[in-house]
């Protein structure tokens, strides 16, 4: 088990020296400047800027500058707000994205596994039917479609939430919601497959023919065997909560990081990009490494096998 | 008790042919004819393949059935709610050119002819766009997928074929590229190519073959040790032989099941990296663009918005509900 953690531990640094030397590629490889007002500036303003955001030294020199201060939680200067390190600006955003992300992880998980269950246990009636369309629309229907017309609906036509912006409890609904339409579906299907494997094992008919209640076959044998395997899944969830976090945080005009990285493209703000990517980079790395961990924990094969 | 009226004279020998008993009966159904039939039994995905087959159809003919084309610019008739002739009367159907307030703007605008499904800001006909859209985006999708298939297949079969340390190196490498999110490489590589068609087929391919590479490599390394390949190696077929012969043919299901799930996965990430501003650019259209203007003035005109996100529900609802009946067809114990 510890020599299979390690394993996966080196992976996951050598993984993100990739991806910071990459990204750090890329940026030098951009076309534009990055000040607002270049057209108007002169020549030795933008000499003086360069020297203040160390420009105009050579390549590697930059790169390990950069490496250096980033393992003192330094990304770097913003170069669209003035003044403003990447870090506090990120620090800023950080748990607001964080926290729309596991309200959508929860309300997804919840519903998807009610879907699961009655479905896996009422099959082939009206009520799998409904949740297996459910989960197929839940899968094909882009997240950010789902967002504009509940905002549509909900916000603008009948006016039931607000628009966009974060100040209340009311404001995660919409957002949350629609990010978890994909958590709901992908959630829901698994659980279904599962129940009906585990509802056609021999120990149900064990725990039957002891004389349990249905209720109790479902809750205490059926539920909890089924929910095993759901763990798996949740790793490439965690993803997609990711990547629909920068669409719904658009749509919904919500401060968190995936707003944040949309408009620094647009801006061109290089220590911004950087800085969202290498943060977006580690949480999903980090999610990724979790995953692979409980997977040996739970799979002895998986662990045995040295991972490959 | 003994039946007195049956006598051994009621029974017959029964007549014996020994060509019938070798007869086969049903026509023997080879396992490509077994998985169309699966597919057509299953309602789900023959409906899918139906929808998909008229949207390809409309995305050809679609753009040329009126007279105006995909750039044609004119103010005076910007952002027309939809208009179908035969349909104008019935008025619960949104086809009336008449706006969300009651206004019949065609009759406002003293405007000739009919938009079918209204125009945008720059008064272009959103059918026409909508349909060129949807062929942009098929486009990207289909290629993407192609490249995919062909790298990632490659990859893995050279892997699990020759195995060994070439193996072990080529999955390090690959373990490594599935461990950065693809959205970043994705992002990064348009911003470096500058949008369009040919950098966001290039992202998507970067990151996307890895999985099928995985795929095949897992299916020829089962395939490696089955007893028919022993058996072909041993009569001398050559390596070549062998992968045309054997490996392809039988890893072709899970190539079928990937692809026919890269495809809605790969249109999804078009429309999502053009509604991030990253996608295809002006004048051309693709199903994400026209979702990203038509966001933009969602709240005066819904329609605009609306008619290219039903058609990509459209569509990936139809290719997911193809690629499950594909997964069910190939593999009948592995219902989902």
């Amino acid at each position: 088990m510890i020599r299979y953690t390690f394993e996966r531990l080196c992976y996951m640094v050598v993984t993100f020296f990739v991806i910071v030397t990459l990204t750090f590629l890329s940026m030098q490889l951009l076309p534009g400047t990055p000040y607002r007002n270049a057209a108007k500036m002169t020549k030795e303003q933008i000499a003086v800027l360069n020297e203040t955001y160390g420009l105009n030294q050579p390549v590697p020199i930059q790169f390990v500058k950069y490496i250096t201060n980033m393992f003192h939680g330094n990304l770097g200067y913003s170069f669209q707000y003035d003044g403003r390190s990447v870090t506090q600006i990120l620090s800023e955003k950080f748990p607001i994205s964080i926290e729309l992300g596991i309200e959508a992880i929860i309300i997804g998980v919840v519903i998807g596994l009610l879907l699961g269950i009655i479905a896996g246990i009422k099959r082939n009636t009206i009520w799998d039917y409904t949740s297996m369309i459910i989960a197929v629309l839940g899968i094909s229907i882009p997240s950010f479609i789902f967002a504009a017309l509940l905002q549509y609906w909900f916000a603008v036509k009948y006016q039931i939430f607000p628009v966009a912006y974060w100040d209340g409890p009311i404001n995660r609904i919409l957002p949350a919601f629609s990010l978890s339409t994909i958590v709901i579906a992908t959630v829901g299907r698994f659980m279904r497959t599962e129940m009906v494997e585990v509802l056609q094992s021999d120990y149900i008919t064990t725990a039957e023919a002891k004389g349990l209640t249905t209720m109790q076959v479902i809750f205490k044998h059926s539920i909890r065997n089924a929910l095993i395997p759901v763990i798996t899944i949740l790793g490439p969830l965690f993803v997609n909560i990711i990547t629909g976090s920068l669409v719904i945080e658009k749509i919904f005009a919500i401060p968190g990081i995936g707003e944040q990285f949309v408009t620094s493209i647009y801006t061109n703000d290089y220590p911004m990009i950087m800085g969202t990517t290498i943060i977006y980079s580690s949480m999903f790395i980090f999610i990724v490494f979790i995953v692979d961990v409980l997977y040996g924990v739970i799979d002895p094969r998986i662990r045995l096998a040295g991972g490959k | 008790m003994a039946n007195p009226n049956i006598t051994e004279t009621s029974f017959r020998p029964a007549h014996m042919d020994p060509a019938a008993n070798e007869k086969i009966s049903r026509p023997s159904l080879s396992f490509g004819k077994d998985v169309m039939r699966r597919l057509i039994n299953n309602k789900g995905a023959l409906i899918g393949a139906i929808i998909i087959a008229l949207l390809i159809l409309m995305a050809i003919i679609g753009p040329h059935m009126n007279k105006y084309g995909i750039d044609d610019q004119d103010l005076t008739r910007a952002n027309m709610p939809p208009k179908i002739g035969v349909l104008s009367n019935i008025h619960w159907l949104p086809f009336d050119g008449v706006d969300k307030n009651g206004i019949d703007q065609y009759k406002a605008k003293n405007v000739k002819g009919n938009f079918w499904m209204g125009t945008d800001n720059f008064g272009r006909d959103q059918w026409t766009r909508i349909w060129s859209g949807t062929r942009i985006s098929l486009f990207i999708a289909l290629v993407a997928a192609l490249i995919d298939l062909i790298i990632g297949v490659s990859y893995g079969g050279i892997s699990a074929y020759y195995g060994g340390r070439v193996d072990n190196i080529m999955q390090r490498i690959i373990e490594v590229i599935m461990g950065i999110p693809n959205l970043v490489v994705i992002i990064l590589a348009i911003i470096v190519l500058k949008p369009g068609i040919a950098s966001i087929i290039i992202a998507m391919v970067l990151t996307g073959w890895t999985s099928m590479a995985r795929i095949v490599r897992g299916q020829v390394l089962k395939l490696k040790n089955a007893e028919y390949v022993l058996a072909s190696r041993t009569l001398g077929a050559s390596n070549s032989r062998l992968i045309t012969k054997h490996l392809i043919p039988n890893t072709m299901g899970q190539i079928i099941i990937t692809t026919m799930f890269t495809i809605p996965n790969a249109i999804f990430f078009e429309a999502f990296l053009s509604f991030i501003g990253l996608g295809i650019k002006a004048p051309n259209a693709s199903l994400g663009s026209l979702i990203n203007d038509g966001f933009a003035a969602m709240q005066s005109f819904p329609f605009q918005v609306l008619y290219p996100s039903i058609i990509i529900c459209i569509l990936l609802i139809s290719f997911n509900m193809l690629g499950d009946g594909f997964r069910d067809a190939f593999d009948p114990k592995q219902r989902r």
